[in-house]
């Protein structure tokens, strides 16, 4: 055996390692080879990057820093084929079953992206507003066509061009998929007592019933940011002026007009987010919660889309089918079977268009060419027959004009509830500048407000708490709509700060607010209740039979330093009598919530726990509860 | 292994490595070459074809036959894929170049990557609705560019795929009262109806159908519904060729405005009238005017779910749409899908294609096939319900100017501001 075979074999059962005489066995050489490849496969990968993005640098296409914290949450990779689809609340649960069945097929684009579609819910109302901006989703489906012309004619304004044919269009392809005509919802025996189905019923004789001094008749309807809601709420100034076309905004405005729709308007209960208008606490039965007036009565009628009444029947009256399309608003009629009233007058249809945004990219990611092909695919999904028919049997009116409503299965002829053969009048959508001041007449229509925000800037309000305070008076003042209503803040610490004068609403005295909002610091003790008696005091003064008069109160804490005491202070504001409510927010743990439950309950307001997540959509509800005060 | 094997085989690892990188850098880097102008010859040659909505089911029937028949150029095989889109819409897109077409500085051998990938969606045919709307883009092709980029003459010259024209149809039950008492329909008996105070009830029909419903694309947001405005702008003024004066005349104005007030409203959904009365019914109109090809697609649905059809009248004056398949010459697109989409052409205006035409109620451009040629056509099955085989073309409809088309777009606002 010569010494190089000796040395061989000993490799592999002594290797050594000398200081320069390494010896490396043949295994670890290739391992060594091997790590080798992937630290310079690394490297390689690396400067492949690198050099990308220096490139781009030169080329002026680096990654754009956008201060826009709706570009930073809306974003997403340029291959995405992931299509974000907002939804109406009444489409919300039969769309999310159809998309798991569509994700459910692991279609892929031609470069290989898994095609998905995740749905986010939002109001029709709401999805004009985002849609405009950039939001976090490519396409909407809105419940009513007539949303996507808002989008459309806000875009215009927002880009206008003087040089082309034709105006910029922000809402791209468009598709329906399912249609359900407005109808009016009503308890079988109540309609037969209305004459149903022999005689057809109109907008007017339901508002005439509701207005009757007798008080029998109890009807309500969703707020103007839904199809029904529109309908309901154009029902009455078309009922008002007598007329079923042809409303102009001359009419909308004659003080006769306005008269009768601001009495329609205490006659109907109109449903917002989470409750209606003047809906007292909701009893509970059983496990399930109901929503009474003020008198703890059901609905008699409710308008709603047909579809709903079709659930409903299905369900007995009972389960998710809330009419609504709310979450967590809770029953508010009665249980048994509903007949659907097309009004003689004339309805509008919900026709649920599916349309793809055209984000352009320039306030944020464009759309992508798989997300519009995922947005293709969809669409020929929700127009297949399998959808169809599912559609079909979640009580949707298909778009597949070859499916027969009438058919034996079909759930349109299940208890002779609904009549497919109807609607056969429309109502006239208002043109658009009328629409927008119909809307806006609705809230001139409620009597103007004052607002006194009583707001705590004592020491613990320091930091992030004070910002959501500050984003939400924000969003409390938005709200707001009418040039005749007025908002002043107060800020207490230990003592009233400050004491912001009331200012009217408009472009001025909005930017005035805002200013005093922004201005706000955190220091010092609480003197609460002597802020909130300055606040009565101030108001009351102020108070008039035609305004409605309210004080918000928002605290962290307790009350430590206040020369009134929660009793003199109730002396005192009976004494006073004065028309004014006080609305308060616990804000936090910490916060007093009993003394602040009382002082809701002293003033004839009402009370609110927030937190950091929750303060600006309770200021909200505030803000649409003051304005529907009486 | 000695230092020397260890050394031998890091070059050689490093050396592959090198190449392997190199290839990538020029991949994913790019080196301003696009494989679409490349000399280079793809297995695979995809086309864009920008396609008018009345025309696009029978267009996709047909790109989806000839894509899986294997048609090809030049060793490639050709792929169609279709984009529907009105044709208002997209001359607007080609006027304000949402195509993203080159300017004239600009060489596509200087492109990036990122551009020349963005240029693979770009349209190589556009299929309007009519031939004006095509004309309309090379005006502004013409301003912008100084140069036509739809062909007029030539190989690549734009040419007539089909043909259909605006129809009156009333619901049968509608139908009759309304001929009985206002006699012919035409624009004029239709804005007697639409002005009728109580509607129905002094029109002869059930007083419950409440007022006369007119079915009408929305002008300024369809090529059909602004050709619809124009009709009633050329009966009006008794004119074939409509101006913008005429439209501006307030006497018209005031005209349109009440006949409007009739029109439903409707405005999503990239539906048709057609559509929108199946889908629904008579809220969508008791009558109105319908593209004949649409009209006849949607005639079982309608009466599938309404029970009763829709009935067919022809105007005195022909309002017609030839749907061009007009080939895009720029430079964004090669010359391989140039010829691709030459042959996709050549395909549509096969016999057999033609007779395809009329399983969609759509009337042939051959002159060779007649519209009953086919046993499944259209024409045959509705013509009881006053389909006409021939239609006199004495009197039609001159096409809108790109001026007539701005004031069409914005009628409404015109005349709400009025």
């Amino acid at each position: 055996m010569s010494e190089e075979q000796v040395e061989t074999e000993q490799e592999p059962t002594e290797p050594t390692v000398g200081a320069g005489e390494q010896i490396l066995s043949r295994r670890h050489l290739f391992a060594l080879a091997a790590v080798g490849s992937l630290m310079l496969c690394a490297c390689s990968l690396t400067t492949l990057r690198a050099g990308n993005w220096i490139a781009e640098a030169l080329a002026g296409r680096g990654p754009e820093i956008s201060g826009s914290d709706s570009t930073a949450a809306a974003d997403w990779p340029a291959t995405s084929a992931e299509l974000t689809v907002a939804v109406s609340p009444s489409m919300a649960g039969t769309l999310n079953e159809l998309a798991s069945s569509f994700n459910g097929l692991g279609l892929r684009t031609p470069d290989g992206e898994l095609m998905e579609v995740e749905l986010v819910t939002r109001s029709s109302r709401e999805m004009v507003g985002e849609s405009v901006q950039q939001p976090a989703y490519q396409a909407v489906t809105p419940d009513s066509s007539l949303w996507l012309r808002q989008i459309d004619r806000r875009w215009a304004e927002l880009f206008p061009e003087e040089h082309v044919s034709q105006p910029a269009s922000r809402v791209g392809r468009t598709t329906l998929f399912a249609v359900s005509p407005v109808v009016i919802a009503v308890p079988l025996d109540v309609a037969q007592q209305l004459g149903w189905p022999q005689q057809s019923i109109g907008w007017k004789e339901i508002q005439a019933r509701a207005a009757s001094p007798a008080g029998k008749f109890n009807w309500g309807h969703p707020g103007p940011s839904s199809t029904a809601g529109i309908a309901a709420t154009l029902s009455k100034f078309y009922a008002g002026a007598g007329i079923t076309r042809g409303l102009t905004g001359e009419i909308a405005t004659q003080p006769d007009v306005i008269g009768y729709v601001r009495q329609a308007e205490r006659d109907a209960h109109v449903l917002e987010a989470g409750e209606w208008a003047g809906a007292r606490p909701s009893p509970e039965e059983g496990r399930e919660r109901f929503v009474t007036d003020t008198n703890g009565r059901l609905l008699d009628a409710f308008v709603t889309q047909e579809q709903s009444v079709i659930a409903w029947n299905r369900s007995s009256g009972r389960g998710p089918s809330s009419l609504s399309g709310m979450e967590g608003v809770g029953r508010f009629l009665p249980a048994g079977l509903l007949a659907a009233i097309y009004p003689r007058e004339g309805t509008l249809w919900a026709d649920h268009p599916l349309a793809l945004l055209e984000l352009d990219g320039r306030a944020g990611p464009a759309v992508t060419q798989n997300q519009r092909s995922t947005f293709r695919a969809f669409t020929d999904f929700l127009l297949g027959e399998e959808s169809q028919f599912a559609l079909l049997e979640a009580g949707f009116r298909p778009v597949d004009t070859t499916v027969a409503l009438m058919a034996e299965s079909s759930p349109f002829v299940e208890n002779g509830t609904v009549n497919p053969l109807l609607p056969q009048t429309l109502m006239p959508l208002a043109p658009q500048p009328v629409l927008e001041m119909v809307l806006d007449a609705w809230r001139l229509s409620m009597a103007p407000v004052r607002v006194l925000l009583v707001v705590d800037t004592s020491e613990s309000m320091a930091g992030s708490k004070l910002t959501r305070t500050k984003a939400a008076l924000h969003g409390f003042v938005i709200q707001m709509q009418g040039d005749g209503d007025m908002v002043g803040l107060v800020e207490f610490g230990p003592g009233v700060k400050r004491f912001g004068d009331l200012q009217q609403l408009d472009a001025e005295g909005r930017r005035q607010v805002q200013l005093q909002i922004e201005g706000m610091e955190a220091g010092g003790s609480t003197r609460l209740l002597d802020a909130v008696w300055a606040a009565y005091s101030e108001l009351g003064v102020l108070a008039k039979a035609d305004a409605n008069c309210a004080i918000v109160v928002l605290t962290d804490g307790r009350d430590n330093d206040s020369e009134h005491r929660l009793r003199s202070l109730r002396r005192a504001i009976a004494e006073a009598g004065r028309p004014v409510s006080i609305h308060t927010v616990a804000y936090g743990r910490d916060a007093d919530g009993r003394l602040m439950e009382e002082l809701a309950r002293i003033g004839g307001g009402r009370f609110y726990r927030a937190d950091e997540m929750t303060v600006e959509e309770v200021y909200r509800q505030i803000a649409a509860s003051i304005q529907r005060e009486e | 292994m000695t230092r020397t094997r260890i050394f031998f085989v890091t070059v050689l690892s490093a050396a592959a490595l090198f190449l392997v990188g190199t290839l990538a850098w020029r991949t994913i880097g790019g080196d301003g070459i696009s494989p679409g102008f490349a000399a280079s010859r793809p297995e695979v040659i995809r086309i864009h074809v920008v396609t008018a909505l009345p025309v696009e089911q029978w267009v996709r029937a047909a790109a989806d036959e000839f894509s899986a028949g294997g048609h090809g150029t030049e060793g490639a095989n050709i792929e169609v894929e279709v984009i529907p889109m009105d044709g208002l819409v997209a001359l607007g897109n080609w006027e304000r170049n949402s195509f993203a077409a080159l300017g004239t500085d600009v060489l596509p051998d200087e492109l990036s990557r990122d551009e020349l990938d963005a240029l693979q969606f770009f349209p190589s045919v556009w299929i309007a609705d009519g031939r004006y709307l095509v004309d309309i883009a090379n005006a502004s092709f013409r301003e912008q560019l100084g140069q036509d980029r739809f062909l007029s003459d030539g190989q690549y010259r734009v040419r007539s795929l089909a043909k259909t024209l605006l129809v009156w149809g009333l619901f049968r039950s509608r139908g009759v009262p309304l001929l009985e008492n206002l006699g012919p329909i035409s624009w004029s008996t239709v804005h007697k109806a639409a002005a009728a105070p109580t509607g129905w009830k002094e029109l002869g029909g059930d007083p419950a159908w409440g007022n006369f419903k007119l079915a009408v694309s929305v002008s300024g947001s369809s090529a059909s519904g602004s050709a619809a405005v124009m009709a009633a702008a050329g009966e009006f003024h008794g004119k074939t060729e409509v101006t913008v004066e005429d439209l501006s005349d307030p006497r018209f104005g005031i005209w349109l405005t009440e006949l409007m007030e009739a029109a439903t409203e409707f405005s999503g959904g990239g539906t048709s009238s057609a559509e929108r009365v199946a889908i629904f019914g008579y809220t969508a109109g008791d009558g109105g005017q319908f593209l004949e090809s649409e009209l006849l697609q949607n005639m079982a649905g309608i009466q599938t779910r309404w029970q009763e059809p829709i009935v067919l009248h022809y105007p005195s004056v022909t309002n017609w749409f030839d749907f061009p398949f007009a080939i895009w010459v720029g430079p964004e697109t090669s010359a391989l899908q140039k010829n691709a989409a030459l042959a996709f052409q050549e395909f549509l205006l096969s016999e057999a294609q033609q007779l395809k035409a009329l399983e969609f109620g759509l009337r042939p451009v051959d002159r060779g096939v007649a519209v009953d040629a086919a046993a499944d056509s259209l024409f045959v099955r509705w013509q009881r319900l006053g389909v006409q085989k021939e239609v006199s073309t004495d009197d039609e409809m001159r096409p809108a100017r790109r001026d007539v088309l701005s004031v069409l777009a914005r009628w409404r606002d015109l005349y709400e501001g009025q």
